[in-house]
């Protein structure tokens, strides 16, 4: 546990260096936030300022959308990448020679960079969003505390996915077209470029089934209270199930690759 | 001494296997390496035997690609064997490997143990979770590390920003903070100057004089092992070619021993009948001869008296054998011998 903390520690120190890296994000954030806002805008301004979309206002797709960017802001982190790199340069030698967990490190890692990202990232683009975007409020007090609950199961969601295609690199050398690959089926299917509810159905069920929607649909979901009553537990149930299968998923595959670990570089 | 204590390392028919992609030639080959991938076996360790005594230093040498790094590797517990045993301080390394890190330490030459973006005492305090170190006790570890490596000034900056030979220090240092019983390292002089080497090498010898820290260490530069090891392990195409003393090695290639004469004119008469048979003469400038000869079998004083008396010398030396030399022979007559039976 002490380690764990202290990987905290260091993945928050280590971003200082870049702490500058986050002002040109607010800005492509708020870009993103605007199209996507323009976009719907186009679409109710046809379909009548009052209308309901597959449930959704105007205002709470806005929301939707703005949540999505804003919950990406805080749980963000590239340890895919730097796992990749680990391998592909040998250094994951370094985690292996120390009685470490790599995903011990890597989660603490992820876990400092976000508590970073939540000070100079998810703060100042919150107030840009509220500021320029018709964004609602939580539908009520719970809405608001499971949506924080979420948000946090969004990280290791994502953390442990991220985990995982990190280590696709032991068994192949070119890990960028996959981790690419990766990143758009999340935006995708996690709900970040469109409510899953516009998806056709049987995209929308199979999202069902996958553990990407737990990234950014859920926690949203949650905050707009689009779920009715035992609905918002199975639905948070169902991100904590996710989050223990993909946790386990992580272990064995790690455990499997250590031991067939072949070090780049002599 | 080393044999009366249980040995530090046990490692009996060491070896290691790797299977290596095998392409094809051409677009065609292209092709069809694409629907089967063709595998070979390549054999980078095969059948390597040796013990290292309790706080002994032991150099780890061959060339390029004999296998040096695998076989290290798998003494980390690193990599997996494919057959043979290790036992490292009471661990089988691949087996206990999360226990047995504990216990040793590894420094890689060519790559840093630290982390990039963090500053040198951070990695520290992260080291010190990790191995348990409790707070107190580490940075006393450390007061005593910067005694001998003078790292104070180093602590505060990111080890991106550190030189070569800082960058080395520091994780020498950072190999040590958990007190290892056995410490691995990989060409821990690569790339230094001469000071950086001077220092690294006369830390070492500290760190193995106070506490007793038994320590294996492969490198390309002799002169680190001339300077800390007493014994040598040479290995080439995955198997030892030598395990003994350095001195050893010297003497065992005492059968080429050199004279070197600078002479004021040319010889009169045929110089090869001096100092009779077993003596090798060879001209090697306008006035310079060397002659190779077996110092056991002719003592040099009597063969530089002998050529005293015979040619009008101006200069004459007996070169000390060169390691790199001796070494360097040992290489190529193992290549020699190999390409010999491998076809």
């Amino acid at each position: 546990m002490s380690a764990f903390v202290a990987f905290v520690r260091a993945g928050f120190l280590r971003l200082l260096a870049y702490r500058l890296r986050y002002v040109t994000g607010i800005l492509t954030y708020t870009i993103h936030v605007s199209v996507y806002y323009f976009i719907w805008r186009a679409v109710f301004a046809h379909a009548g300022t009052d209308a309901t979309l597959r449930g959704f206002r105007l205002e709470e797709i806005t929301t939707y959308v703005a949540l999505g960017w804003v919950v990406r802001s805080f749980h963000f982190n590239n340890i895919d990448r730097e796992i990749a790199a680990l391998v592909q340069e040998g250094h994951i030698t370094s985690y292996l020679a120390r009685p470490v967990h790599l995903l011990t490190a890597m989660t603490g890692l992820g876990a400092g960079e976000s508590l970073f990202r939540i000070t100079a990232f998810t703060g100042p683009i919150s107030l840009v969003i509220v500021g320029l975007f018709p964004v609602r409020g939580p539908e009520d007090a719970l809405a608001f505390v499971l949506f924080l609950v979420s948000a946090v199961l969004s990280f290791l969601v994502l953390t442990y996915l991220n985990f995982l295609i990190g280590l696709v690199a032991f068994v192949t050398r070119s890990t960028a077209g996959i981790i690419s690959a990766k990143n758009y089926a999340m935006q995708l299917l996690s709900g970040l470029l469109m409510p899953l509810a516009f998806f056709p159905d049987w995209l929308r069920e199979a999202s069902a089934w996958l553990p990407f929607r737990h990234v950014s649909h859920t926690p949203v979901a949650l905050y707009l209270g689009r779920f009715d009553g035992a609905a918002a537990w199975q639905a948070l149930g169902w991100q904590v199930l996710w989050t223990a299968a993909l946790l386990a998923l992580s272990v064995g595959a790690w455990r499997y690759f250590a031991r067939r670990l072949v070090v780049q570089g002599g | 001494m080393p044999t009366e204590s249980a040995p530090a390392i046990r490692v009996r028919d060491l070896e290691k296997v790797f299977r290596v992609f095998r392409r094809r030639v051409g677009l065609g080959g292209a092709i069809r390496d694409l629907v089967h991938r063709r595998y070979e076996p390549l054999r980078a360790v095969a059948g390597v035997s040796f013990e290292v005594g309790e706080g002994e230093m032991v150099g780890l040498i061959g060339p390029n690609g004999a296998g040096k790094s695998t076989t290290l590797k798998m003494l980390t517990g690193i990599l997996v064997p494919s057959g043979g045993e290790i036992e490292s301080a009471g661990f089988v390394p691949h087996r206990q490997r999360v226990d047995y890190v504990r216990h040793i330490g590894a420094v890689f030459g060519q790559r840093t143990q630290l982390w990039w973006d963090l500053a040198v005492i951070e990695s520290f305090h992260l080291l010190g979770k990790i191995y348990g170190v409790d707070e107190k006790t580490l940075a006393e570890r450390i007061e005593q590390l910067d005694g001998i490596l003078a790292i104070g000034e180093l602590l505060h900056t990111p080890v991106r920003k550190l030189s070569l030979g800082q960058r080395m220090r520091c994780d020498l240092a950072a190999s040590l903070l958990h007190m290892p019983r056995v410490l691995f390292l990989d060409e821990p002089t690569i790339g230094l100057d001469i000071v950086a080497k001077d220092g690294i090498r006369s830390f070492l010898r500290d760190i193995n004089r106070e506490f007793n820290t038994t320590a294996i260490i492969t490198t390309h530069d002799l002169r680190d092992i001339e300077e800390l090891c007493e014994r040598i392990l040479i290995i080439d195409h995955g198997s030892l070619l030598f395990d003994g003393p350095l001195d050893a090695i010297k003497s065992a290639h005492a059968a080429e021993t050199h004279l070197v004469l600078d002479l004021l004119s040319p010889p009169t008469g045929a110089i090869d009948a001096i100092g009779g048979e077993g003596v090798h003469w060879e001209q090697q400038g306008p006035l310079r001869y060397r002659a190779t000869f077996d110092r056991r079998a002719i003592r040099p004083p009597d063969l530089a008296r002998a050529a005293l008396a015979e040619l009008d010398v101006a200069d004459l030396a007996i070169p000390e054998p060169s390691i790199e030399r001796i070494i360097g022979r040992i290489y190529r007559e193992s290549g020699a011998r190999r390409g010999g039976t491998d076809g």
